[in-house]
């Protein structure tokens, strides 16, 4: 067993003297003795030293104290044993249960990604029950999907919704990595699971944002690990949940500073795409399982320029944005129609009237787009007539798109819906071939179904 | 925060809009004051004209005439309705449509025939078309008082001849500064305001006969209320147009003043992140 002592201390980075030639490798984790404190060897930076992260907080850390090598990076347990727990980045417990049994089996959380002729390309779409996502950002199975969206405009409501609706028809393992996010959120999470009965089907990891970035780094590996091993030696169909996975970029800018890095454009760290790619290319889908992902991304001051959410953009088969602009409208999910996307919006995917009429919506919503500057100045008298219809087409499209959630049920007093593909595709076919002209805009405001609309035009208003 | 560039294109574009809006509300402005002087004297004009059938009317006796009497119901109809050429003129010809079906709702007749003037109305009216008789463009001078003439004798003919039950006449009427609810006035079968009941009525001498010269008269008067509708209804066009592109200029003013921030921020914001940037690293 390596040994070594601390020699410097600057917030979460530690740098530890070793003897000479017997310097721990990179990635291993060192123990700090008196503490419980974990590193992880970052850097070999000369002079027998080596640079740590700090995996835990590193209050009460003296220069001095004794650090031994334990021989091998970070390892989580994996397996059967872990469904129904909650964990932290190193894999412990932290549900207050019982141990995990001794024999659970063990896997470090670095890996290389798959490589390419083990990756699996099929195109098939999963059903989530939300009308927009379904209708115009369709996700598909085993493919990797975004969910952007600024502070407060329903990221994680939206991704709970998704757990609700994909994880308890899925008959499959789900696992849940939380990054950096409220506390609070987990523990809604772990008792909704509960209540649910999916808990025993699902593994939760937290490294929320009361820990320290080097555990913010780490713990969406430790997710992913777990997700890895479930695909490749139980051959199953995993869901994987990350919120957020802007946190770990986040936590990874925190460090760089520190770890010695020149600073790239916003403030971001230098190596920003290779983190990110070590991450993003090993949730992939392979020829033995699946991983589905869904990862909520927080865009800072709303702004997709930015380079954090960029960088995320590109490794994603299918994007939602969520918009301010649509939560000032009070629609929820404020998912944007125009600036979400998925690579199989495509017909041989899809079937030709799903797309045409995804096709149709959008090219609606367009229009209306582009008339709102006329409309805003001139009036909407001076429209032509088909401008006209257009924008109350769009405007009841507009409405239609938002939907009442299970999760949510407690804010909007509504029962939520869940809509299946068909019932979605149809209640649009029918808005944008003018059967639904003659109802008020307001019947189309939080319905599930195009049915559950016209009930309602029927009915006097209350 | 959208690109500086894609701000800047939509400040350009709406600056053009602003320019335009504020030309026609300029151009309006005139033609609004030519058109004033011609819709007082058409007034002063059509007034002279009903208090001389009143007087003419009272005096003789002529309210058996088959031009006042009612058939007792209101089966079929005929509107006439006056709208624009041109749009950009704000709710102008939304007033005279949206009088026009609330007056057709009320009655409820059986069957109607539409008199259009101004070609927004008769796009409007497109799914009418079959049942538009006579169209006619405003813009169009030249024989316009023929026309209206003509359309007048048309539309006595057929009401005498009871195909239509009553006449409605449909226009926005000019107030100085207001533009309301259209005008909805019962052309036929005639009614006048028998003001003049205590005796102050003027006599006349007639020559030759009291019966061509009522006739004469009924026509002419009924002609004139048409015809100075449309004067009025130009007018008030006009004041129509003035008004909405002052409004479409204040309203692009004020979304230029939104998109100017906006512009400014988002270049501020650029400016500072590379500053920032330079900072860091000059320190680094």
């Amino acid at each position: 067993m390596k040994q070594g002592k601390v020699k410097s201390v600057i917030g979460p980075i530690v740098n530890v003297e070793f003897p000479k030639d017997n310097l721990p490798l990179i990635n291993n984790v060192l123990r700090v003795k008196q503490s419980e404190l974990m590193l992880e060897v970052h850097h070999h930076i000369g002079d027998n030293m080596v640079k740590c992260i700090a995996l835990s907080s590193t209050d009460k850390l003296r220069r001095g104290m004794a650090v031994e090598d334990l021989g091998n990076p970070i390892q989580v347990p994996v397996g059967k044993q872990t469904l129904g727990r909650m964990f932290n980045l190193l894999g412990e417990v932290i549900d207050e249960g019982a141990p995990l049994p001794k024999n659970t089996k063990k896997v470090q959380i670095h890996k290389n990604a798959p490589s390419i002729i083990q990756q699996d390309v099929s195109d098939k779409i999963m059903e989530t029950g939300i009308k927009v996502i379904d209708l115009l950002a369709p996700y598909p199975k085993g493919g990797k999907i975004g969910l952007f969206g600024g502070a407060g405009v329903g990221k994680t409501v939206v991704i709970m919704e998704l757990i609700r609706n994909i994880a308890i028809e899925h008959g499959g393992v789900s696992i849940f990595s939380g990054i950096g996010e409220r506390t609070r959120e987990g523990n809604d999470l772990w008792l909704e699971m509960k209540e649910s009965k999916v808990l025993d089907k699902t593994a939760l990891v937290f490294g929320q944002m009361n820990e320290p970035p080097g555990a913010r780094f780490r713990v969406g590996l430790s997710g992913l690990t777990m997700a890895e091993y479930f695909r490749d030696e139980e051959r199953k169909d995993v869901l994987l949940f990350i919120d957020n996975i802007y946190r770990f970029i986040q936590a990874g800018s925190e460090v760089s500073a520190l770890l010695g890095r020149m600073p790239s454009a916003v403030g971001y760290q230098p190596t920003l795409a290779t983190d990110l790619a070590e991450l993003q290319e090993r949730i992939t889908s392979t020829k033995t399982g699946s991983i589905t992902a869904v990862q909520a991304v927080y865009v800072p001051a709303d702004d997709l320029t930015d380079p954090g959410p960029a960088a995320v953009f590109t490794h994603l088969d299918a994007t939602t944005v969520l918009s301010r602009e649509i939560v000032e409208l009070g629609i929820y999910p404020a998912v944007d129609p125009l600036d979400s996307t998925s690579k199989i919006m495509h017909p041989s995917v899809l079937g030709r009237r799903h797309y045409q009429i995804a096709r149709e919506v959008q090219r609606i919503l367009q229009r209306y787009k582009e008339l709102k500057d006329i409309i805003a100045i001139l009036g909407v008298e001076e429209l032509t007539e088909e401008d006209r219809l257009i924008v109350s087409r769009a405007r009841k499209i507009q409405k239609f798109l938002s939907q009442p959630f299970f999760v949510a049920s407690e804010f909007t007093g509504k029962p939520g819906r869940y809509v299946k593909l068909n019932d979605t595709v149809e209640g649009f076919s029918q808005i944008v071939n003018g059967d639904c002209d003659a109802f008020s805009e307001q019947a189309f405001y939080m319905a599930g179904t195009i049915e559950e609309v016209k009930q309602r035009s029927k009915e006097p208003p209350q | 925060m959208q690109g500086l560039k894609q701000i800047k294109n939509r400040i350009r574009s709406i600056d053009d809009i602003a320019r335009i809006t504020g030309a026609l509300e300029i151009v309006a402005l005139t033609r609004l004051k030519r058109r004033q002087g011609s819709c007082l004297e058409a007034r002063l004009y059509f007034e002279k004209i009903r208090q001389l059938l009143n007087d003419i009317t009272e005096n003789i006796n002529f309210y058996n005439h088959p031009i006042f009497l009612s058939p007792g119901r209101e089966e079929k109809l005929a509107f006439i309705l006056i709208g624009s050429d041109k749009g950009l003129c704000g709710s102008f010809n939304y007033n005279v449509l949206n009088a026009w079906s609330e007056k057709r709702d009320q009655i409820g007749p059986s069957w109607y025939q539409l008199v259009l003037f101004g070609k927004r109305i008769v796009r409007l009216l497109k799914r009418e078309d079959s049942k538009i008789i006579f169209r006619q463009d405003i813009s169009q001078q030249k024989d316009l008082i023929q026309r209206v003439s003509d359309l007048n004798q048309e539309l006595i003919k057929i009401f005498l001849d009871k195909k239509i039950d009553s006449l409605y006449l449909i226009y926005n009427h000019f107030h100085q500064h207001l533009i309301g609810r259209a005008n909805v006035i019962k052309l036929l079968p005639l009614r006048l305001s028998r003001q003049n009941k205590k005796g102050l009525v003027r006599d006349y001498i007639y020559q030759p006969y009291q019966e061509e010269i009522f006739e004469s008269l009924l026509k002419e008067y009924l002609f004139i209320q048409i015809f100075h509708a449309l004067l009025e209804s130009q007018t008030c066009e006009e004041m129509a147009r003035m008004v909405a592109m002052k409004q479409a200029t204040d309203n692009a003013k004020g979304l230029l003043g939104k998109l100017n921030l906006d512009y400014h921020k988002s270049r501020q914001m650029n400016i500072t992140r590379e500053l920032l940037d330079i900072v860091a690293a000059t320190r680094g």
